[in-house]
């Protein structure tokens, strides 16, 4: 799979949370586990041992405890930005789902994607807009077209006559030496 | 493979009838050939029905709207008695709503409670207004009256109120008919005036601060100063004329045409910007020119003084 296909983004936060001041965005907690299967013996576990602890830490989030017959035990979690996220918590022991519940209750519920750049700002230029004239040599202000240095060519590597030149210096140079 | 086992296990199911004398049952195994044009079928009866309508969280099991507005009132922080939270998130329609709904069981209208947040509405949408625009002069001192009130009319609008609403947990606690953008700016605003009479005055000025104002670090404060006449703004506060100048241009009459402009009052340039058309670059360039005169730009303040001066 391309990385174009792979969906990213930046970092964001929902309402700049915790500028003002923090809000939990876990806003509801549903349970869904059988009374009787072993897959859930875990989420029993922890319905009966932490989950009014759980409760009791984070009131602002409700809870809801949903007994389904037969059926596989799943957390879901909804997020003020209206966000569901459904964790598959079979056959986890009471351990594991509470770091998953951690995880749930710190999350922002903006989706998890591969984020391009760890940080991230509303108005990334500090300059202003740029402009063709952003940074022109101001010297360029007073200058017309008989300038002589503006009608010099640009070379990157120099001319067959100037290596030359160069050449012809460089053994007349060791000749003094010698002489000397 | 596949039709040869098929037959072979209809010929054993033929045996077994002679035998036992059981009734005539014939099991193959075969490739489904109905199920793709049943499942086109259905596909094609939910694309003629349409989305499912969005239904409101209450239509759900897991539901207990006393809980949830308890949790709403941990959640922010605020402590509010539940009776009145409950009636001000309950919309005037909400009611009208439910009286036709029994009328039309031919049930008892009698015992449904009348309060709904009319009140708190206009407490809490003129408070919302005031303490924006009290809060915003403290914060930008050096802009003038008609900024203050278009960035706090900005702040103040449906979609930003509503946008925060929204993600605060608003949507799934407020009674009401249709959910719209105004409902969910009633709702907000309602709670607001609930602060303002179970709370104090502080308090109110405490949520509007952490909820609304906080927005201007990531909304452009330029974007909401609306600007509409900039020439007359420049005459009034500059002595001389005010004129323009074309600075630099590229590419006259071509697709990549560009020009700076400057503005000038009194042979002084006070502002100047860039644009593909002249009409463009001068509009900017005015704009630009009362940015600087007011001493704004964008986003270039310490939010934190004015998210901690009322903490």
């Amino acid at each position: 799979m391309s990385g174009r296909a792979i969906p990213s983004d930046f970092v964001k936060s929902v309402l700049q949370n915790g500028a003002g001041r923090y809000v939990c965005q876990l806003q509801r907690l549903t349970f869904k586990f059988c009374k009787s299967s072993g897959g859930s013996r875990g989420t029993r576990d922890y319905i009966e041992k932490h989950l009014i602890d759980f409760s009791r830490e984070n009131p602002g989030t409700a809870v809801y405890i949903q007994p389904r017959r037969h059926h596989t035990a799943r957390v879901v979690a909804e997020f003020l930005n209206g966000n569901t996220v459904v964790k598959n918590i079979n056959c986890l022991n009471p351990d594991d789902i509470m770091k998953w519940l951690e995880h749930l209750r710190t999350r922002s519920g903006i989706e998890i994607v591969r984020l391009r750049k760890s940080q991230h700002t509303d108005s990334p230029s500090i300059q202003g807009v740029w402009t063709p004239w952003t940074n022109k040599d101001s010297s360029m202000n007073i200058s017309d077209y008989t300038d002589k240095k503006l009608l010099e060519m640009k070379r990157d590597e120099l001319t067959a006559t100037e290596k030359l030149l160069e050449l012809a210096k460089n053994l007349r140079e060791k000749d003094m030496k010698k002489t000397t | 493979m596949a039709s040869l086992t098929c037959r072979t296990n209809i010929i054993r199911i033929f045996q077994l009838n002679l035998l036992n004398r059981t009734p005539n049952l014939v099991c193959t195994r075969s490739f489904k050939r109905w199920k793709r044009p049943y499942l086109q079928e259905l596909y094609k009866r939910r694309n003629e029905v349409g989305p499912e309508k969005p239904r409101h969280r209450s239509a759900f099991y897991n539901w207990n709207y006393d809980s949830e507005l308890y949790a709403f009132t941990k959640r922010l922080n605020e402590d509010v008695s539940l009776d009145s939270l409950k009636k001000a998130f309950t919309h005037s329609c909400y009611i009208e709503a439910e009286k036709r709904k029994r009328e039309s069981l031919e049930m008892d209208t009698d015992d449904i409670d009348d309060t709904h947040n009319e009140e708190y509405c206009k407490k809490g949408l003129s408070f919302l207004e005031e303490c924006t625009k009290k809060k915003l002069s403290e914060f930008l001192p050096q802009v003038p009256n008609y900024g203050i009130n278009s960035i706090s009319s900005n702040l103040c609008s449906i979609e930003t109120v509503s946008r925060v609403a929204k993600n605060l947990g608003f949507r799934d606690l407020q009674l009401c008919e249709e959910e719209t953008d105004e409902i969910l700016h009633d709702s907000f605003v309602a709670f607001l005036g609930l602060l303002l009479t179970e709370g104090s005055q502080q308090r109110c000025e405490k949520f509007i601060t952490d909820f609304i104002l906080s927005l201007l670090i990531s909304d452009d404060v330029l974007q909401m100063l609306e600007i509409r006449n900039p020439h007359e703004i420049l005459s009034k506060n500059f002595q001389g004329e005010i004129t323009t100048r074309i600075l630099f241009e590229n590419g006259r009459n071509t697709v990549e045409s560009a020009f700076l402009i400057g503005v000038y009052a009194d042979r002084k340039l006070i502002g100047y910007s860039g644009g593909e058309t002249e009409q463009i670059a001068e509009e900017m360039a005015m704009k630009d020119a009362v940015y600087r005169q007011i001493g704004l730009k964008s986003n270039q303040f310490n939010i934190n003084t004015l998210l901690k001066s009322s903490a």
